[in-house]
């Protein structure tokens, strides 16, 4: 019953969505075998997206790389530096020669004020957390969203009337809000399991909560996709021949959705990024000691120390900028790529 | 727990001194405070400026939980409630050292009887309502009565209530013979007689918590008082905008005769409620409103703060002192059995990386001790640790040698508070040294005593203690700590180590029937303490600095050791600055 | 119209009472045991069983739900038994923090997140429509390059980062503004438009930073379309100027996505601003409900939910309700 767009951004209620793109700019169906290979022709034109593109394989280098990274620096996330040749009176680090606060041979992004902690080996394991979190997300939304959206599409009738309403519920939920709050109970209700094991738990807790508020849109968009390609012709014609539910789902609907479900996926994994972030600087997300790009400016922001100590903010901060835009970058490029009627011609 | 409560102090000479000083010429502001000696003596600002008038504009990050006195449990209440209620006796903040018990309400700080089980008041001529009508005993006793609906009041201080008998009476909403309370008696209007259980000599204290607010029968709308309650104090509530702002003006009914402990300077006080914290701090540093103070804790001051408080303008507007809360780390006796395993790990804490975390010395000071020398019956104490808060890490891993060492523990801490997590990571790394893994756990900041204080408590966790009913004394910060179990099993809600030593026990029950003076039973609570404390329950951390800095106007702004905040009860504003706001 | 609009409110009613009681079961169910919340710091466990029944947990869970139910249309008491308050209409029961009725706290908190939000509104739909309509215009030009370059950055920074920048910059180096105080709460108060205009300047632009940047595209693609179609080029040939086209057609047929998008993300901020009321510490309905979270105040986290839920369901039935009237084939649907 709803027009209903995903929560358009990162603020008011609702954060955990994928952007919607812009209206009317629905990719159609592209067979699945040329889906990549037609992408990457386009995306190959563009600087911008390729430049995009590069980052974006350069930052998951750097996450996947990150314990050798700084095992190269010499460093490791945890460990703390209280002594006075590294944190003054005050907590700051090194004043006045400053050099813990700043980048230096021994500590490539300087150290942290209040615990001494080194700042690269934190943000190189944060950005392994952050990234995890936001792919596994976006790869249960993106499960849910196609196998429901796919669902209520083909089958129609008592299934889509179920499925739709449940997706009108789930889209009318102030997201950030119950994320927030549920957040807490999830995980104390992990903490008996397995999955509750120190700094698992709260990178499970966010998968979970993030990937299940965020397959609702996507599977209205493939609902509609499938409600269309179901009365095409050749799906038709598929029927006729008196091919399995399955067959015809497998062969005719997957491949045919594959496109709208990339364009979706691409955005949705810097809106998980961001919501990860989020979450963690309100203090329900990642916690410390585990290291997420959250959790850093979580710290920066706690007793105002990103006022005395900037850089402490700026390098949390830069590494979600520069990995949400490239990930924009590159959607937006999926999205023209697959979708020619929206290119900026 | 972090709750502190209410006790006093004696009438000082320097009071006296104010209130003769009004003809003098006025101090330029903040001559009052001068470079300490010692970095812990405390600063007054403004001290002995003896201005009458004006509006002392105080910003709060939050609104009050309550104002009613029959339901308040927070120092911040206790602080603002100087200002509109009376109690039989109250506890004098004195900067930097525990308060003094001063008569309030009552002509004297009470008679006992040889037994140590009654005791008896009598209340001053001509104390009056803010409408006007006259204060009885009865008054005094409905107020106390209220306190014992625990189901209504949660936050109801106890202290008053377990030292007195009947236990069986359920508040005066209660029906049937649970309404009918036999632990005060009002033999006539003036007089009130308590009836306790056991001696306890620190009586006094007690008659000093809200509990004995008079709250007049017919005013009382249950939990509804707390937007008005009835003043008996220097002002009265004139507005209460929740979560806005409040207004107090002055009570009329109120006679300065019967009350030498309140200074009443300011005409008005102004209460800017929910101000962001950050707000509070940089309008206070940069003087933004000469009137404004805040008693928030920790002056609502931020770690990265502490380097502006150096800058000499700020230093000549900021009160400081010791405060009476000390912060400890419990070790769980349930889980960490051994008291060589638990006196290792003390010794491998850094305690030093702990005291950055509270911001380094302009917010604390390593202790030695739960119990201070300040306080009444203290005996020296003895401890391993070290004084520096260096760890030793040597002589840990050599007690560890052949024991049983836990290979995993859990650190606890409130989520709500990045110094406490911060103290996690630190232990981490400590245990480390030790070969036991340390895991972090937060635990919801509304939640947290309670979860110590249950079958959740983690091995190891972070508690403070204000002092307890009578800061002045050490009895009422041992025996709720560390104090005896019946049966090794069940503990007080505030025994978060679980200690039990069945020889101290027996003598700690024995000492809560003694009868004498606070003084000779508080040297033999401190001696019990000492030896328990050798089995390492707990490891003492930081005693807490507040430094609070105030409006360039504000005048006679010392920080309360129970408060930990500015007393309200003394402070003023210079001529001049008359900004008060509707 | 009438059959159409009637079908989407039962529909809304319904939709809201599923929530309602979803989210009443969520937060029954979860850990935070609100009688130990209720009961403060020095919660025994005889004080648990007594908060217990103060709050009506001893009875079963569905006649809990039907008691909260009730309260949100007519009132009820609430408390201990013998010493019951009066919980006013709308009753969201009492707050565990401050006693208070959960609907005086939440009128309490709304102006705030309304003067975050109408500033918000108005800078990113004015800033948004024009970049986005001079883009659009300029096509593959530089200043379109430029505008559309700037939103891709613009939707890339999270509140937090923007927020904390700001404040950074503008607050504690430059000191040009002040810290947000909690005294103005409206431009009609004491302190005039211009208090209130730098009170909330900062969190606006925080917002607007990234909504803009949506706009701009929304605006943009939606302009592109409509200047494209045939009866632009018809308009064109009767020798109109560009500026008249845009303002006569272009605005109507190109704006029609950009008020559907304003609609709902009205009704989402109304629901408060989360993130941008936590960092810049304005007491709105988001700030709220962080602290009602932490400190497991579940009667207000339940009402700012449900109160955020309803302004989101409302906005759709608006904007709904708007494209009926605009474009008749949706009524049918």
């Amino acid at each position: 019953m709803l027009p209903a767009r995903p929560a358009s951004g990162a603020d008011g209620g609702g954060v955990p969505n994928a952007r919607s793109p812009e209206p009317g700019s629905a990719p159609p169906a592209v067979a699945a075998r040329s889906l990549l290979g037609t992408a990457w022709l386009r995306i190959r034109r563009s600087k911008i997206a390729l430049a995009a593109l590069a980052v974006v394989v350069l930052m998951i280098l750097f996450a996947a790389l990150a314990p050798v990274l700084t095992a190269i620096e010499g460093q490791d996330p945890y460990t703390t530096r209280t002594s006075p040749d590294v944190l003054d009176d005050y907590g700051t680090p090194g004043l006045p020669l400053s050099y813990y606060r700043y980048p230096s041979f021994d500590h490539w992004l300087g150290v942290e004020p209040g615990l001494g902690r080194d700042i690269f080996a934190r943000m190189a394991h944060g950005a392994q957390v952050s990234l995890v979190i936001a792919l596994l997300a976006t790869v249960v939304s993106v499960v849910l969203g196609t196998v429901l959206g796919a669902a209520a599409g083909y089958f129609g009738g008592k299934v889509d009337m179920v499925i739709s309403r449940v997706m009108d519920l789930f889209l009318a939920f102030p997201h950030l809000l119950l994320v927030l709050s549920l957040t807490p109970i999830l995980q104390s209700r992990l903490g008996d399991t397995a999955l509750g094991e120190g700094s698992l738990l709260p990178i499970a807790s966010l998968v979970i909560i993030l990937g299940f508020f965020g397959w609702a849109y996507l599977a209205r968009v493939v609902r509609g996709q499938v409600l269309s390609i179901r009365e095409q012709e050749f799906v038709e014609a598929a029927r006729a021949y008196g091919a399995s539910h399955r067959s015809i789902i497998l062969k005719q609907i997957v491949p045919n959705v594959m496109g709208v479900v990339l364009v979706y996926a691409t955005m949705m994994i810097p809106t998980n990024i961001t919501a990860e972030a989020a979450l963690s600087f309100l203090g329900v997300g990642v916690k410390d000691p585990t290291p997420s790009w959250g959790q850093m400016l979580n710290a920066a922001q706690a007793g105002n120390w990103y006022l005395t100590d900037p850089w402490f903010l700026a390098v949390p901060a830069g590494a979600l900028v520069i990995t949400v835009l490239a990930f924009n970058l590159l959607g937006d490029a999926v999205r023209d790529a697959l979708d020619p009627k929206s290119s900026r011609g | 727990m972090n709750r502190r409560t209410v006790a006093a102090l004696a009438l000082t000479v320097a009071t006296g001194l104010t209130l003769t000083a009004c003809g003098g010429p006025k101090p330029a502001p903040g001559s009052g405070s001068r470079a300490p000696a010692d970095a812990f003596e405390p600063v007054k600002v403004g001290d002995g400026d003896a201005t009458r008038g004006g509006n002392v504009n105080v910003l709060m990050s939050a609104d009050f939980q309550t104002l009613d006195p029959g339901n308040s449990n927070y120092v911040q209440t206790a602080n603002v409630g100087q200002l509109y209620y009376r109690t039989l006796t109250m506890a004098k903040e004195e900067a930097g050292k525990p308060p003094t018990i001063v008569p309030d309400l009552a002509t004297d700080l009470g008679k006992v009887s040889k037994d140590g089980l009654t005791w008896t008041y009598t209340l001053k001529k001509g104390l009056k309502f803010e409408d006007g009508s006259p204060i009885t005993s009865k008054d005094v006793k409905y107020g106390v009565e209220r306190t014992y609906a625990r189901d209504v009041y949660t936050q109801a201080p106890q202290e008053l209530n377990a030292a007195l008998s009947d236990d069986g009476y359920k508040g005066p909403y209660a029906k049937g013979a649970a309404a009918d309370f036999k632990g005060i008696e009002t033999p006539d209007d003036r007089t009130i007689v308590f009836r306790l259980k056991q001696p306890f000599a620190e009586f006094p204290a007690l008659a000093s918590r809200s509990n004995t607010a008079p709250v007049p029968r017919a005013e009382d709308t249950k939990l509804d008082y707390t937007n008005h309650p009835v003043s008996t104090g220097p002002y009265r509530i004139k507005s209460y905008d929740r979560g806005r702002a409040m207004k107090l003006v002055r009570n009329e009914h109120w006679d300065p005769a019967t009350d030498p402990n309140r200074s009443a300077l300011p005409d008005t006080f102004t209460f800017s409620l929910s101000t962001a914290q950050s707000t509070i701090s940089q309008q206070l540093l940069a003087d933004a409103d000469p009137t404004a103070l805040t008693l928030d804790s920790a002056g609502g001051l931020q770690a990265s703060d502490a380097a502006k408080l150096d800058d000499p303008a700020v230093a000549r507007r900021t009160a400081s002192g010791l405060i009476g809360c000390t912060d400890v780390l419990d070790l769980n006796t349930e889980s960490i059995k051994d008291p060589q395993v638990r006196k290792a790990i003390a010794l491998a804490i850094d305690r030093k990386a702990i005291h950055l975390q509270y911001g380094g010395a302009r917010f604390g000071k390593l202790t030695q001790s739960y119990i201070n020398p300040d306080q009444r019956g203290y005996v020296q104490q003895h401890t391993a640790l070290d004084p520096a808060g260096q760890p030793k890490l040597a002589e840990a891993k050599k007690l560890l040698k052949g024991r049983d060492v836990p290979k995993k523990l859990v650190y606890g801490y409130a989520d709500a508070t990045p110094r406490y997590k911060n103290m996690g990571t630190s232990l981490q790394q400590n245990l480390k040294q030790l070969g036991i893994d340390l895991e972090l756990r937060s635990i919801p900041a509304a939640n947290y005593y309670t979860t110590l204080a249950g079958k959740n408590m983690p091995d190891i966790a972070r508690s403070g203690w204000c002092g307890g009913a009578d800061s002045g004394s050490v009895r009422t910060t041992i025996d709720p700590n560390l104090g005896p179990s019946v049966d090794g099993k069940t503990f007080g809600f505030s025994n978060i180590p679980r200690y039990h030593d069945p020889e101290i026990a027996r003598a700690m029950y024995a000492l809560r029937g003694e009868n004498g003076t606070s003084e000779e039973l508080g040297r033999k609570w401190s001696t019990l303490f000492d030896r328990a404390m050798q089995d390492y329950p707990l490891v003492p951390l930081i005693r807490n600095v507040t430094r609070s800095v105030v409006g360039s106007d504000v005048r006679n702004a010392q920080v309360g050791y129970f408060f930990g905040a500015i007393d309200l009860s003394t402070v003023s504003v210079a001529s001049g600055s008359d900004s008060g706001k509707g | 119209m009438i059959a159409f609009l009637t079908r989407r409110l039962v529909a809304t009613v319904v939709l809201l009472a599923v929530i309602s009681f979803v989210t009443f079961t969520l937060f029954h169910f979860g850990p935070a045991d609100p009688a130990a919340a209720a009961c403060g710091q020095e919660c025994t466990p005889e004080r648990i069983a007594e908060a217990r029944v103060a709050l009506g947990m001893d009875k079963p869970f569905l006649s809990q739900y039907l008691t909260y139910m009730s309260g949100l249309f007519h009132g009820r008491t609430v408390g201990a038994p013998g010493a019951e308050s009066l919980c006013q209409w709308p009753c969201f029961g009492k707050s565990f923090q401050t006693n208070e009725d959960v609907a005086a706290v939440l009128e309490r908190a709304l102006p705030y997140t309304l003067s975050v939000a109408v500033g918000a509104i108005v800078l990113w739909t004015v800033v948004g429509v024009t970049f986005g309509t001079l883009a659009a215009l300029r096509r593959n030009k530089l200043t379109d390059k430029l505008i559309v370059g700037a939103a891709s950055v613009g939707v890339s920074l999270p509140i937090p980062v923007t927020g904390l920048l700001l404040l950074l910059v503008f607050v504690s180096t430059l000191d040009v503004l002040p810290f947000t105080t909690n005294a103005i709460t409206s431009p009609f108060g004491p302190a005039g438009f211009d208090g209130w205009f730098l009170n909330y300047l900062l969190p606006w632009v925080a917002l607007a930073v990234l909504f803009s940047a949506q706009y701009i595209r929304v605006t943009r693609s939606s302009m592109l379309e409509t200047l494209g179609e045939d009866f632009m080029r018809t308009a064109r040939a009767k020798g109109l100027s560009k500026a008249a086209m845009v303002v006569r057609h272009g605005a109507r047929a190109g704006l029609t996505p950009v008020v559907t998008m304003l609609g709902l993300d009205i009704g989402l901020l109304l629901g408060g601003a989360v993130l941008t009321e936590q960092i810049f510490s304005v007491p709105g309905v988001g700030f709220t409900a962080v602290r009602a979270a932490q400190a497991g105040d579940l009667p207000l986290t339940m009402a700012i939910t449900l109160l955020a839920a309803f302004f989101i369901i409302v906005a759709n039935v608006v904007v709904d309700a708007v494209y009926a009237v605009i474009d008749p084939r949706v009524r049918a649907a």
